[in-house]
């Protein structure tokens, strides 16, 4: 079965190169956080907030649908 | 039914015997005693004072589990939220009611951190490293060397990480708040209509995404080019109690955690901080915007469950007289007495003077006519059957004898109780009816 969403296959692939820039743009004394640092971490971001939300909504929706029938059925 | 006696009935014991409760108790409360006097740390005395409790209340959750399901899940799990609410509570209060420090976990007493006080001059060559966490921080002032009060004196104060601060680790943190969201998400489906619940959920979405957030950048982000501050840490040991002392600190490239992921989305210095260094200042640091999360979810879990717990009723008792209704099945259960009878044993007697009804909740029973060599086997009664409604209903004397097949547990309800029930359910007494019309004819040899 060919999996619909393969654009999410790129944002997995592309994670670890967004999320860590190359080495060759860090100085022995570091540097400090900017907001660019932070929005190369927003991919990683984004899944999470998805994955958090699918889950979370893979029981909401029936317990929702079920408090529905309960109410309806007027237990 | 009042809501005392519901709250009563729950929190009882009902599987382990009151007098093992009550050595429990005096067990833990000498445990911590004796620890104190060995002049051992909080936690190791908090760790000694509840390890009694862990099989007494391993045993009866699970008879909890059994006989009144969801419910019972329900209520371990919203203690285990009221212990997590509570470790954070004390990390607040230790950090705004004492001089604690927030250094977690609590630097170590090792070879390492030892190893340091000796070259400093602190503590002596020959005291070997003990490996307890430490109890005490003397407060690092900006440079990351001793603070000094304006009497001349260090400012030392607790460990800010809690009672067990060893756990304030990042995969606890995530452990606990994934098993958290889903274990409230079960619930959910069990209890939609549980305005609480619903409310806890949405606070335990945005925790969760903190968390996962913070995990990702502490496990997988891996990049090594920030400019960091570490406090470099020596530790003093005065017996089992250590403290830990501040040497400087160390500049060094760390992971993108150190410096910002650790503060996650919306704790100062976090994600939204740097957007909005306006508004950073004003953004509640890491421990006191989980702390407000934590009580934003366990506050309403509590009283989520208090609202479910006025609907407890015994499975079994359901199973027993399956048309009675719930209220009165909620009405009941607290007037059930648990009795067990080992294998063998007589629970009651052909002839004998009746005054109870049984249901079964654990184990077999054979029901037996007849005394001596003309006794005969009539039945053999599981969980969620009944005995002793044939004496009722035809007045006095026990019909056959009841002897335990297996280790049994039953459940006894008094015949004034009994009584009550049938006046109230005219369903349930036609269900007795038959039934005793049915053992009746076994009796008679039909």
């Amino acid at each position: 079965m060919r999996f619909k969403h393969r654009w999410i296959g790129w944002w997995v692939i592309g994670l670890p190169l967004v999320a860590m820039p190359a080495a060759a743009q860090s100085q022995v004394t570091g540097r400090t956080v900017s907001q660019a640092d932070w929005v190369a971490r927003f991919p990683a971001l984004f899944l999470i907030i998805l994955f958090t939300v699918g889950v979370t909504a893979a029981f909401a929706i029936p317990a929702w649908r079920k408090a529905r029938q309960m109410d309806e059925g007027g237990e | 039914m009042s809501f005392a006696r519901v709250a009563r009935n729950f929190a009882s014991f009902r599987r382990v015997p009151t007098r093992i409760v009550i050595g429990t108790a005096i067990a833990s409360v000498l445990l911590m005693i004796g620890m104190h006097i060995m002049g051992q740390p909080l936690y190791m005395v908090a760790l000694f004072g509840l390890l009694p409790w862990f099989p007494v209340l391993m045993f009866e959750s699970l008879w909890k589990v059994e006989h009144y399901t969801w419910i019972a899940i329900f209520a371990v799990f919203t203690v285990l939220q009221v212990g997590h609410l509570g470790e954070h509570i004390m990390q607040v209060s230790q950090l705004v009611l004492t001089t604690g420090t927030l250094a977690c976990p609590p630097p170590v007493d090792s070879t390492e951190n030892a190893s340091r006080a000796m070259a400093a001059g602190l503590r002596s060559p020959q005291s070997a490293a003990t490996y307890y966490s430490s109890s005490l921080v003397i407060k690092p002032d900006a440079d990351g060397n001793e603070l000094m009060s304006p009497r001349g004196d260090m400012v030392t104060g607790p460990a800010a990480c809690g009672v067990f601060g060893q756990l304030d680790i990042e995969i606890v943190h995530l452990a606990w708040e994934i098993a958290g969201w889903l274990v409230t998400l079960v619930i959910l489906l069990h209890y939609p209509r549980n305005k609480w619940l619903w409310f806890a959920v949405f606070w335990v979405i945005l925790h969760t995404v903190e968390h996962l957030f913070i995990s990702y950048t502490y496990f997988l982000d891996h990049e090594t080019a920030f400019r960091g501050m570490t406090q470099v840490w020596g530790t003093l040991a005065d017996g089992n109690i250590v403290t830990a002392f501040p040497l400087g600190r160390e500049v060094s490239l760390v992971r993108f955690y150190n410096v910002a992921g650790i503060n996650g989305i919306f704790a100062r210095g976090g994600l939204l901080g740097t957007f909005l260094p306006g508004l950073n200042p004003y953004l509640p640091a890491r421990p006191f915007l989980h702390f407000y999360y934590n009580t934003l979810v366990t506050v309403p879990t509590v009283i989520g469950f208090v609202m479910v717990m006025r609907e407890t009723y015994d499975k079994y008792l359901a199973m027993a007289l399956p048309r009675l209704s719930k209220r009165q099945l909620i009405e009941t259960t607290p007037l059930l007495v648990p009795q067990k009878f080992r294998a063998g044993k007589v629970i009651v007697e052909q002839g004998a003077v009746a005054d109870a009804f049984f249901v079964i909740s654990k184990g077999e029973v054979d029901v037996f006519e007849g005394t001596g060599e003309t006794q005969r086997k009539l039945n053999r009664l599981g969980a969620g059957n009944f005995f002793g409604e044939m004496a009722y209903m035809e007045g006095g004397r026990r019909t056959a004898t009841v002897r335990a097949a297996t280790d049994v547990e039953v459940m006894r309800m008094d015949y004034n109780t009994f009584a009550h029930l049938l006046q109230q359910s005219e369903m349930s007494r036609q269900d007795i009816e038959a039934m005793v019309a049915q053992r009746a004819a076994a009796l008679a040899g039909i």
